[in-house]
């Protein structure tokens, strides 16, 4: 029976998150603005550098590798926030990986691999791009403990569904 | 005549026009709407993820969490194109991550639903109750990838090539397996009497 | 048609409400493919018959917290849903989930989460721009991303300059350099000559309004600005001025 009640209380964060993913509030004072601005600061840095890069990409194949690459700063992020404890954060940046992955990543594949088919030479960087992509997301899926404080978060919780979403949406590469 | 029975497991079910509305709406942030989805098409989800786990509440929990992951992937699916496929897709990951957590821990699918003959319609001769009773355990036994794929094509009525993109395998590996699951329910069958022409 | 194999069509439920003439004629002289047709239609009426439990209510919470039943009034709704009529965000309502006694808790039950801390604009804004460019197949679309990218950056300095150190307004408009250059002015270039002149024309001077707009402010700003935020500010005024002088052939051209 523990295993339902959890899974039922994580269905209102998980819905509650959904319907409320536009009004996510600012911060509210100058100082707390100020606070996530220099926690951020590296990581907005090396956003706009990433997006320097997008804008460089010609093809789909591109694009989707650039956004593995900013996948995987997220991840990074991720991680920290992990280590720290703070379930905030991991919602946060579990929040913009899913995000990433399902809005920016996944189209460019699709596209990428309607355009490129087996036995072309782009085959198999494509392949490449796919299982990296792939392993990332079973990689950063584990990240998030099933025991510990951040385990009884129903909201870590709920983003770790979200996570599982966007690794089953990208799922793995078809075997030749 | 050569026609198949389909169950008729839409209790709630959309037209298509409806349904594609409803995705629509719920892809543009409308709970309601994705609620008219859920109880379109929990009762089927429902019943092939009991078979497949042969217990409730796992079943339960199941469904919800494919529910919850269709919610936050919602924006990834094409309106119009077949909604219950992808919906068991996910549906048949989330029974196979849960068949790998169950292989790491070392425990077994519990195979304990409790007899549900007094569900069975009450017309139901006793020699009709006995075969579902003989096709039901005959149906358990089988390997966990053949019941899927009997499932979802005889009973869900999935095409093939439908059934196949839920498991992500080939059509063929998806009609062989149909095919050998059915050889093998089919021989606990008794021989009918030929109906009159 | 052998029996084999119009049995194996059988089996394979290969076959449609209309079966081919092959199938029709061979059925119809024999009786033992009849009888295993039978056999396989029984089949098919029995798995549709296997017993399932309810799981109505299951169901029917899921569907009921997607509905949030907020307009049910209070006298009919049990005390275990008083708590979804709170206008509080959902998890915040969690806190309160505990009275009622509706749901059974474990030991392992999740303690009541606190609300969560306010996220950074900024930040959701260029993840938001970052899945935009990698939408964006085309010059003049990431354009559009660039010069919103910009403006969110001359946002922030604005929410910011008086009160962040030296660090926090360098980056800025070191980033705000990188937006102006490698974004907007870069695409500017790129734009394809075969465009219609009129959507170019709209385009190119949408992002020059936003960086005049960008040195007026800088400038403003720097004459009420803390000294360590002065020399930014006009580093950003400059950037801007310099990101127009590079459009200003673009636009003539067009």
């Amino acid at each position: 029976m523990k295993i339902r009640t959890p899974l039922f209380l994580i269905a209102f964060a998980v819905i509650s998150a959904w319907a409320s993913a536009q009004n996510a509030s600012g911060p509210t004072t100058a100082a707390e603005h100020l606070g996530l601005m220099k926690s951020n600061r590296k990581l907005l840095e090396e956003l706009i550098e990433e997006g320097v890069r997008l804008g460089d990409a010609n093809t789909n194949l591109e694009r989707a590798a650039d956004c593995q690459s900013v996948a995987n700063r997220l991840g990074r992020e991720l991680k920290r926030a992990i280590d720290l404890d703070d379930a905030d954060r991991v919602v946060e940046m579990s929040d913009h990986f899913s995000s990433l992955i399902q809005s920016g990543f996944l189209p460019n594949l699709e596209t990428a691999k309607e355009n490129i088919p087996v036995g072309s030479p782009d085959y198999p960087r494509l392949l490449a791009i796919h299982t990296t992509a792939a392993n990332s997301l079973d990689a950063v899926k584990l990240l998030i403990p099933t025991e510990g404080k951040l385990s009884k978060s129903l909201r870590v919780q709920a983003a770790r569904i979200k996570l599982e979403a966007a690794a089953a949406a990208v799922g793995k590469p078809e075997k030749e | 005549m050569l026609r198949r029975v389909t169950s008729n497991h839409d209790t709630d079910a959309l037209p298509p026009d409806e349904e594609t509305e409803a995705i629509l709406a719920a892809q543009a942030g409308d709970r309601t709407a994705f609620a008219k989805i859920v109880s379109a098409h929990w009762d089927r989800l429902f019943r092939w993820l009991f078979q497949m786990t042969r217990d409730r509440h796992r079943a339960e929990d199941l469904t919800q969490e494919t529910f919850l992951k269709a919610l936050v992937a919602l924006k990834t699916f094409r309106a119009g194109s077949n909604f219950r496929a992808w919906l068991f897709r996910i549906g048949h990951n989330n029974f196979v991550n849960l068949k790998r957590s169950q292989r790491r821990t070392t425990a077994v699918l519990p195979d304990d639903a409790p007899d549900e003959r007094g569900q069975d319609d009450p017309a139901a001769t006793a020699e009709d109750r006995e075969t579902l009773a003989k096709v039901q355990a005959a149906v358990r036994a089988l390997p966990a990838d053949f019941r899927a794929a009997l499932l979802l094509r005889a009973e869900q009525d999935l095409s093939f090539k439908e059934v196949a993109a839920v498991m992500g395998i080939t059509e063929e590996t998806a009609r062989w397996r149909v095919f050998k699951a059915r050889q093998k329910l089919v021989q606990l069958l008794e021989p009918e009497n030929e109906a009159r022409p | 048609m052998k029996c084999e194999a119009c049995q194996n069509r059988i089996l394979a439920l290969e076959y449609t409400p209309e079966p081919t003439e092959e199938l029709r004629e061979h059925l119809a002289s024999c009786a033992a493919c009849r009888t295993a047709q039978k056999k396989a239609v029984k089949l098919d009426a029995l798995l549709a018959r296997l017993p399932v439990p309810s799981s109505q209510r299951a169901k029917a919470k899921l569907i009921a917290s997607l509905n949030d039943q907020l307009s049910v009034p209070s006298s009919k709704v049990p005390a275990y849903r008083q708590w979804m009529r709170s206008p509080l965000p959902g998890v915040a309502a969690l806190v309160v989930l505990g009275i009622g006694g509706f749901f059974y808790f474990s030991k392992k039950q999740p303690q009541p989460e606190l609300a969560e801390k306010p996220r950074h604009e900024l930040l959701n804004k260029e993840l938001g721009n970052v899945v935009k460019l990698a939408r964006a197949d085309s010059a003049p679309d990431r354009l559009r991303v660039w010069t919103d990218w910009a403006t969110d950056l001359r946002g922030e300095t604005r929410d910011l300059y008086k009160v962040a150190p030296a660090e926090e307004l360098s980056s800025l408009a070191r980033m705000y350099e990188r937006a102006v250059n490698e974004g907007i002015v870069k695409q500017a270039t790129r734009l394809p000559e075969h465009m219609d002149a009129e959507e170019k024309q709209k385009l190119l001077q949408a992002a020059d309004t936003k960086l005049a707009e960008g040195v007026a402010e800088a400038e403003r700003l720097h004459g009420e600005a803390p000294p360590q935020a002065q020399k930014y500010l006009k580093q950003m005024a400059e950037t801007s001025r310099e990101g127009r002088r590079k459009l200003e052939p673009i636009l003539k051209g067009v």
